[in-house]
């Protein structure tokens, strides 16, 4: 089946990373770990990833770095503790644990 | 009361029908229909990446009036950094005095309020303190009457709502509680007045002292809890869409809000909503997904800074209304209900015939109405047209027919038949005297890519389709067109004619098959409808790429289409059973509006 979406890794430098025109024709999606979904088999998501100098990633590859990126953030969440303090403080001072991503095909 | 030409400056201009020329909300007397009219122009809104603060931070706060004029402050860490938005960037500023997270803020980019928040190296750790900004340099003024932090602020520099949060518990056992507790500050004091409903932290609101909305929140999980002060009391209205706590927002009074991201407990959220005074409406998505962001500005230009996804982020997203875009609206309806017909022609003069409803049936649009006129020689569906409403071609049908038949302007008349029998093809053409052939299947479910050019007498086998597809479309002319979409399943793909061969280009954005397309060259042109799923999606290509532009109002497949990439026509159709509605694409999309009492 062919693939919904494709992914690069691109900083986002800011004013005109993606500017109004772009984000009303084609949807942007932003991951941990300067990921980006745009649309295949798309000019207007590759005109983008080229502007930006995106470096293309597989949808695997993309998923492996948001990855680290969550579990980086999950072990800093665990890592927070104060004495005595339940689960349901824990999540009021500090907010919910990161979730899981998964990215589609 | 003043007078038109007195408010405006002009005179209302007087004009026998429609004013192309007006000016968007321009009044005009339509001396033809004798009413008053106004038009403007369709646009969309829309989130994109601003300057990146330089400090990534969350739990930090924010003011401001627009998304060019903001201020952003304090934050985890904690940190005092006071950063000034103009636009395009952002720059440090003269620091608060009492290093904070988790405090509310309000005002404008030169006029603010800090108040309340976290440290963990303060005695008590939560605070109490207010700030003001004055454009320069942070000063402490009077404290709140409570210490607290993770609570909502609301006002101006001058005039301000502290807004529940969590405090220190005031009576025994020691520990902290959220509170139901708001605060009113009129530029010196603070001075406690009615409640909110429902105690919470992480809450978020907008507006000013008199007029504001306090929404979301974790009252030991993300709400979507609403509730609208009037400047004396807070009373529960409509909920958030999506619950969450974290969130940002833009606003100017308890009528109008902008909320966007946040933490739904399981995730962080993308989501954004406005406020009418009534309800919430989800409007488009955030890029990122962000909790423990902050927000300013407004409804029609928000800014949305820092924040955790999920670890600290300097992103900064800016919203903006009145992007232009193209729209449909709805034509006049064909007399019968209809789908699997074909059609030639123009937005303002198109011509429709055949279809599995109506097999023989040919009926003539003048851009306001359809009207039966001389049928088919030869009943059928699933074919292709070309041409305009006064010379227009039908080729191709059910059962593998080679059938074609011209159209004078009165008559269909039998000509030579194609070479290859086929249904559910595509075709295109200027007129009648020169078309294009291309696709489809033939009894035997072989798929086909061939191409027939039609010279006004004989079809000609040419070039085929490097993929060969049933139920695609069609646009442009027998020298330069565009095929899209098909099946089985849904295609995407999408191939470009230069009068000899066909080349693979970039995909429609949604496969699909049995669509519909339309547009004068291999340049420019619009795909509608299709299945499966039913939709009634849009794309305009414009010679590289296909873009999404706004849906169709109702969602078919197995739909007819004519005319421009800027001015189209969606015919009949199916949805879960046969239409016979009509909607007509403009883009630039002008809506012209007539006043009533």
């Amino acid at each position: 089946m062919a693939k919904t979406y494709q992914y690069c890794v691109a900083e986002n430098w800011g004013k005109g990373f993606i500017d109004h025109v772009e984000s009303s024709r084609i949807t942007f999606k932003g991951y941990p770990g300067d990921v980006w979904q745009v649309p295949a088999y798309n000019k207007h998501g590759n005109l983008w990833i080229a502007k930006v100098a995106g470096s293309v990633k597989t949808r695997d590859e993309a998923q492996a770095i948001v990855d680290a990126e969550v579990t980086t953030a999950q072990n800093a969440w665990d890592a927070d503790n104060v004495d005595g303090e339940t689960a349901e403080q824990k999540e009021e001072r500090i907010g919910s644990r990161p979730a899981d991503i998964t990215l589609e095909d | 009361m003043a007078t038109y030409k007195e408010s405006v400056g002009t005179a209302v201009t007087n004009v026998a029908g429609d004013f192309p020329g007006a000016a968007d909300g321009e009044l005009w007397f339509n001396s033809t229909a004798a009413t008053f009219q106004y038009q403007y122009e369709s646009t969309t809104d829309a989130w994109s990446t601003g300057g990146n603060l330089n400090l990534a931070r969350g739990n930090l706060a924010g003011a401001g009036a627009s998304n060019t004029a903001s201020l952003a402050f304090a934050g985890d860490g904690p940190t005092t950094d006071t950063e000034s938005y103009n636009g395009s960037s952002w720059t440090e500023v003269n620091n608060m005095n009492l290093g904070r997270f988790s405090l509310a803020g309000c005002g404008t980019q030169t006029a603010a309020l800090g108040f309340g928040g976290l440290n963990p190296g303060s005695s008590p750790s939560y605070l109490n303190e207010t700030e003001s900004w004055n454009g320069t340099n942070w000063t402490e003024v009077n404290n709140l009457n409570r210490n607290v932090f993770s609570l909502g602020g609301a006002g101006t520099q001058t005039a301000a709502l502290a807004i529940s949060g969590e405090k220190i518990n005031p009576s025994p056992p020691p520990g902290v509680v959220d509170t139901t507790d708001v605060e009113q500050w009129n530029g010196t004091n603070w001075t406690e007045v009615n409640n909110v409903n429902t105690a919470r932290q992480a809450g978020e609101a907008a507006g000013i002292s008199t007029s504001a909305l306090f929404f979301g929140g974790s009252p030991g999980g993300s709400v979507d809890a609403t509730e609208l002060w009037n400047g004396t009391n807070w009373t529960e209205v409509n909920n958030l869409n999506t619950a969450r706590s974290a969130l940002g927002s833009g606003g100017s009074s308890n009528t109008s809000v902008l909320a966007f991201g946040g933490d739904t407990g399981p995730d962080q959220s993308t989501a954004t909503e406005e406020w009418n005074g009534t309800n919430w409406t989800e409007k488009n998505d955030l890029l990122t997904k962000t909790r423990k962001l902050a927000g300013s500005g407004t409804t029609s230009s928000a800014l949305a800074f820092g924040g955790e996804n999920p670890s600290p982020t300097a992103v900064t997203q800016e919203w903006n209304t009145g992007v232009p875009i193209g729209a449909w609206s709805t034509g006049g309806s064909l007399n019968a209900v209809n789908y699997g017909s074909a059609a030639a022609g123009i937005q303002t003069a198109a011509l429709d015939f055949g279809g599995l409803e109506t097999p023989a049936d040919t009926e003539l649009y003048d851009g306001t109405s359809w009207t039966e006129v001389n049928n088919l020689n030869s009943g059928r569906d699933q074919f292709a047209g070309a041409g305009t409403s006064t010379a227009a071609l039908g080729f191709g049908g059910p059962s593998g027919s080679a059938l074609t038949e011209t159209w004078n302007g009165t008559n269909w008349t039998e000509v030579n038949d194609l070479n290859t029998g086929r249904r559910q093809l595509a075709g295109c053409g200027a007129t009648n005297t020169a078309a294009l052939a291309f696709g489809g299947e033939s009894p035997g479910t072989a798929l086909l890519g061939v191409t027939e050019l039609w010279n006004g007498t004989n079809w000609t086998e040419v070039n085929d389709l490097n993929l060969a597809r049933p139920n695609l479309a069609g646009a442009g002319i027998n020298t330069a067109a565009l095929a899209f979409g098909g099946s089985p399943g849904t295609k995407n793909e999408t191939e470009i004619w230069n009068g000899t061969n066909w080349t693979e280009v970039n995909n429609l954005n949604t496969g699909r098959q049995t669509l519909a397309g339309c547009g004068a060259t291999n340049t420019a042109a619009l795909a509608f409808g299709g299945t499966p799923p039913t939709t009634g999606k849009t794309e305009l290509w414009n010679g590289t790429n296909w873009t999404e532009t706004s849906d169709m109002g109702t969602a078919r497949y197995s739909l007819a289409g004519c005319g421009t990439n800027t001015a189209a026509l969606a015919i009949g159709g199916y949805t879960t059973t046969a239409v016979s509605s009509v909607e007509e694409f403009n883009d630039p999309n002008i809506i012209t509006k007539t006043l009533t009492t």
